[in-house]
């Protein structure tokens, strides 16, 4: 069990994860996780690639389904057959590392289609929300355009606002920045970290360290499917209290 | 330098000479084979020249729209089954479309035991070449249809035997113009209804809850209209009196072979390109659209099929294209299509081959043209925006 | 807050139940009611047509016979049919004491992708375009014959299976080239010859090939100065080749459009020109892309064979309807439908291999990658 400071006890987790296990096929990808996160926290996960960080948090919004253990998100437990499961995943906003805009729809109505036909809005409302939206990741002149004629760094940020236009309570970052040009990342990071001091709930997955460091609540570090370290993050970046974690840094900070 | 040397090394001048090479090479075979043939031609005594098209034809054409016989011409002749060739085409399209259709969705499906005999179809008819394909239906299957006596029937009005299919016709009686005036207002009514709901949801978020009542009076229209006129269209069932049918319309079991032969092959190829342009789209997109909370419908609509289509229709198109043109292989076995009037029949008879097949190449490729254009089209009408 | 550490545990395997095997099952066949109910009716749908398969195809047919009488209408298929006419189905009308020379030109055809393979070494261009001229040429003076004191077999007695071979691979191997040099011509900067090569494609690519046939065969003698006749089986060949370059051209414009347009700039800034860019860059990379479809054509060139039947070639279809018609065999109707399945196996087992042969090129061609 994890312990947490800063928050009152009475807080129950969002997310809580009791000896998970999840396997593709016959490889172990999760083993025996426990973690709980609280409303508000700010957890980023890193680790080695094929340490299982993605696929824990796409446990989160069932897009990966786990074979042993609990998840439990706000109150409601993850089960095979959940049958609201689509009213689950419109209150979790997720931002993939290949941004999957959809492409046949202006960057307006990619933010507009899950307003409308899952809050069921009137389009009226949802273009007025959605405008809101692109003004706070700063890129409201570009609403009628094309996710194609936009670079990689817009739409990125034009997915996280896709994300927020459904009011989510929780935001799950896949690798956001992975895939994006380096003069590209800090426009995202702002955002994110823009929405972090506005007090919202996230797990993040990323390999850029500067941004754990100011964003995060909590670092968790994952090694072959376990959660190795938990700590706070000033602590982490002196020293890790692992040894993978200690070799991990080692790897990623080189060259300042 | 010379100027010879320095016109060969400006490049304009090179590609200019190289064109009109080009230009007099392909003119001059052109010119010689005009007149190889034009002197063959005199050598053999063939006539030249389109006036054969309005000499009397002397032969039967079994399955006719219009009204044709022994007297009519030779263009007729043309012309009718021209129009076979495109009834057999549009109707092939519908058919191994709407088969296609199934193939994909049962390639897709979550049941392995489907999708295994979905590929297993696919492979054996893809694999197989038509004409053999054509050749055991009507050779070795229609054959086996009973005589007319022992007819097959369903519900007594469609009869299936060795001589064809054989199906009511509709006889159009007193009023029949109100009929199809019905029709047309049911669709506009289908239609507003349509346009309505959408914008209802549009403006309020909650889809249109009586839109169904519309739809209902879409249909129910056109059979009120009926009844109040007392039922003026009958049909005319066909009859076996002694020897024959009599009324009903008899589709031949030549294009009933031709149509099951194009429907099975072509379905197969179908299915293939709808399943792959379902699989095409980025398996991200999915993800996407269920991480915002579409239903799964919903995410097949909004986001799958609307991408998918841009990846479907110009191969689809393309296979239309190859379904129009394999159906001259009807002539084969004697169906009156446009390959068989003009290789065949009229060919034997007034022996003008290049007048004949330059209205053959030349109709075939009018509409291979066609169908480009429209692709051409659709492709433009709905091209992704990039980067411009 | 204090650090939390745990030790990295070992792997497990998945719990039985959610093992591969029967989860694999519940979830492919019997994941809801509809799908089990799918899962039963086709299931029974299938046990019953393969066991009814089964015993008209092997336990009920008749395998031996001389004419229509040793398949009565009860038993199974007719395979005697087969049996009976199995030299005309394979050779045609080739003599047949001569087989031996079609067995050799075959082995020959085979041989070249081998010794097109093992070349090596400083001579390796060299021996692979001998190879490549050579016993392709060898192959058809065996089937042809007429020197070396030869006896020459005319085409016409040429058929069956044999003839389908020929006229594909004749067709395959002078279609590709074509089809690359129009392919080239069509991207080409001069608008005459672009125009020359688009308007060639398209009209080939316009008309039905049965159609293009029949006026190969029927028109050639008109535009050819008298007295000079051309085989039919070399019209026919003709034909086949001129139409499917345009397709093959079409499979090389979608191979060239792949090569990104970096390795024509690469190519130009170490100082290629024109031939070198295309030779040594461009082209072997855009043959590599085009082989998927390109096989594609290939089978549908093989495909395409039995429409000679219909200009009088006897190839392998051909043969079979011929011997039909003959009038031991005449009149039964089941005899069409085993002769017809006959032929469907033969064709579905080359076209089928064909495609797989295609799978293994593109693996083996992206690994060398």
């Amino acid at each position: 069990m994890t312990a947490i400071a800063d928050k009152t006890p009475a807080d129950p987790p969002i997310i809580r994860f009791e000896g998970v296990h999840k396997w593709f096929g016959n490889f172990h990808v999760l083993r025996h996780i426990d973690l709980d996160v609280v409303r508000g926290e700010k957890i980023v996960i890193c680790g080695p690639s094929g340490s299982g960080k993605s696929t824990l948090v796409r446990c989160i919004n069932q897009l990966e389904t786990h074979q042993r253990g609990r998840i439990v998100i706000d109150g409601t437990e993850l089960t095979d057959r959940l049958a609201d499961i689509h009213t689950l995943r419109s209150e979790i906003g997720m931002v993939f590392q290949s941004y999957n805009l959809f492409p046949h729809m202006t960057v307006l109505d990619n933010l507009v289609v899950g307003q409308h036909r899952v809050r069921q809005l009137p389009r009226s409302e949802a273009e007025s929300i959605a405008r809101q939206h692109l003004e706070r990741v700063r890129i409201a002149d570009q609403a009628s355009k094309y996710p194609g004629q936009l670079s990689g760094g817009q739409q990125q940020r034009v997915a996280i606002a896709r994300a927020l236009c459904m009011k989510p309570k929780i935001m799950l970052f896949d690798e956001v920045t992975s895939s994006l040009d380096p003069e590209m990342v800090k426009e995202v990071l702002d955002v994110i970290v823009d929405l972090a001091d506005e007090g919202m709930t996230m797990m993040v997955v990323t390999h850029e360290m500067g941004f754990a460091r100011e964003v995060a609540d909590r670092i968790v570090f994952m090694e072959e499917g376990c959660i190795v370290e938990e700590n706070k993050p000033a602590a982490f970046f002196n020293g890790p209290a692992s040894e993978g974690g200690r070799f991990f840094l080692s790897q990623v900070l080189h060259y300042g | 330098m010379s100027t010879l040397s320095r016109l060969w090394g400006h490049s304009t001048t090179r590609s200019l000479i190289y064109q009109s090479a080009i230009v007099l090479l392909v003119s001059a075979a052109v010119l010689t084979l005009i007149q190889t043939a034009t002197n063959n031609l005199q050598r053999l005594g063939i006539r030249t020249g389109f006036e054969f098209l309005s000499d009397e034809a002397g032969f039967v054409i079994n399955q006719a729209l219009f009204p044709y016989g022994p007297t009519s011409s030779y263009g007729m002749a043309i012309l009718v089954c021209l129009v076979n060739t495109l009834i057999l085409s549009l109707l092939g399209i519908l058919t191994s479309t709407t088969l296609g259709f199934f193939v994909a969705i049962a390639r897709l499906s979550r049941n392995w035991l489907l999708r295994a005999l979905a590929s297993a179809y696919v492979e054996l008819f893809r694999n197989v070449p038509l004409l053999l394909q054509l050749f055991f239906w009507y050779f070795a299957t229609l054959r086996l249809l009973p005589g007319k006596r022992e007819s097959l029937s369903l519900f007594d009005l469609i009869y299936l035997n060795i001589e064809g299919l054989f199906v009511p016709a509709p006889v159009f009686g007193q009023g029949a113009a109100l009929i199809a005036g019905s029709i047309l207002v049911s669709t506009v009514i289908a239609g507003v209804t349509l346009k309505f709901a959408r914008q209802h949801r549009e403006s309020t978020g909650k889809p249109f809850q009586h839109a169904r009542y519309g739809y209902a009076a879409a249909v129910l229209l056109p059979i009120a209209t009926l009844a109040a006129l007392d039922f003026p269209i009958s049909w005319d069932v066909p009859v076996f009196k002694r020897f024959n049918f009599e009324g009903g319309f008899a589709l031949q079991p030549e294009f009933v072979a031709m149509l099951l032969a194009i429907t099975l092959y072509n379905a197969a190829f179908i299915g293939e390109i709808i399943r792959a342009g379902i699989m095409s789209v980025h398996k991200g997109q999915r993800e996407a659209a269920r991480s915002i909370g579409l239903t799964a419908r919903e995410v097949y609509t909004v986001v799958i099929i609307p991408q998918a289509m841009r990846l479907i229709v110009p191969p689809l198109t393309n296979q239309y294209l190859n379904l129009t043109k394999a159906t001259a292989l009807a002539a084969a076995i004697g169906y009156p299509d446009l390959f068989w009037a003009v290789g065949g029949s009229i060919q034997a008879q007034t022996g003008q081959i290049l007048e004949l097949q330059a209205i053959t190449l030349s109709t075939y490729l009018a509409i291979s043209l066609l169908i480009a254009l429209l692709l051409n089209w659709y492709n433009r009408a709905t091209r992704l925006r990039g980067r411009s | 807050m204090s650090a939390t550490v745990r030790k990295i545990q070992p792997a497990q395997p998945p719990p039985v139940g959610s093992g591969t095997r029967i989860s694999w099952l519940k979830e492919n066949l019997f994941s809801s009611l509809s799908n089990t109910a799918v899962t039963l009716l086709l299931g029974w749908f299938t046990v019953h047509f393969t066991l009814t398969v089964i015993d008209w195809a092997l336990i009920d047919a008749v395998w031996h016979g001389e004419s229509a009488d040793a398949c009565p209408r009860d038993r199974g298929a007719c395979w005697a049919f087969v049996t009976a006419r199995w030299q005309q189905i394979i050779y045609g009308q080739y003599p047949g004491a001569l087989l031996w020379r079609v067995h050799t030109a075959f082995a020959l055809a085979l041989v070249l992708p081998f010794a097109f393979r093992l070349a090596r070494g400083r001579h390796q261009a060299g021996i692979r375009a001998t190879v490549l001229v050579i016993l392709p040429v060898m192959a058809m003076l065996l089937l042809s014959g007429g020197i070396l004191g030869l006896e020459k077999v005319p085409t016409d007695q040429w058929g069956g299976l044999m003839l389908t071979l020929v006229i594909a691979s004749i067709a395959i191997v002078f279609s590709i080239p074509l089809g690359l040099v129009l392919s080239l011509a069509r991207q080409s900067r001069l608008p005459a010859l672009r125009l020359v090569a688009v308007g060639f494609i398209e009209f080939w690519r316009g008309v039905p090939l049965i159609v293009v046939l029949f006026a190969f065969v029927s028109m050639l003698p008109l535009f050819v100065p008298e007295g000079r006749n051309i085989d039919i089986l070399v019209r026919t060949v003709i034909a086949f080749a001129i139409f499917n370059s345009a397709y093959m051209a079409e499979v090389f414009r979608g191979g060239l459009q792949s090569v990104p347009r970096g390795q024509y700039e690469a190519a130009e800034a170490i100082g290629l020109d024109y031939w070198k860019t295309m030779g040594l860059v461009v082209l072997p990379q855009a043959i590599r892309n085009s082989v998927p479809a390109l096989m594609n054509t290939c089978i549908s060139i093989f495909k395409e064979t039995t429409l000679v039947m219909l200009i009088g070639l006897s190839d392998l279809l051909g043969v079979i309807q011929l011997s039909l018609e003959d009038p031991d065999w005449l009149g039964p109707t089941h005899i069409y439908g085993s002769a017809y399945l006959f032929a469907a196996l033969l064709f579905f087992v080359f076209t089928y291999s064909m495609s797989k042969y295609s799978l293994r090129l593109e693996n083996r061609m992206n690994v060398e990658h």
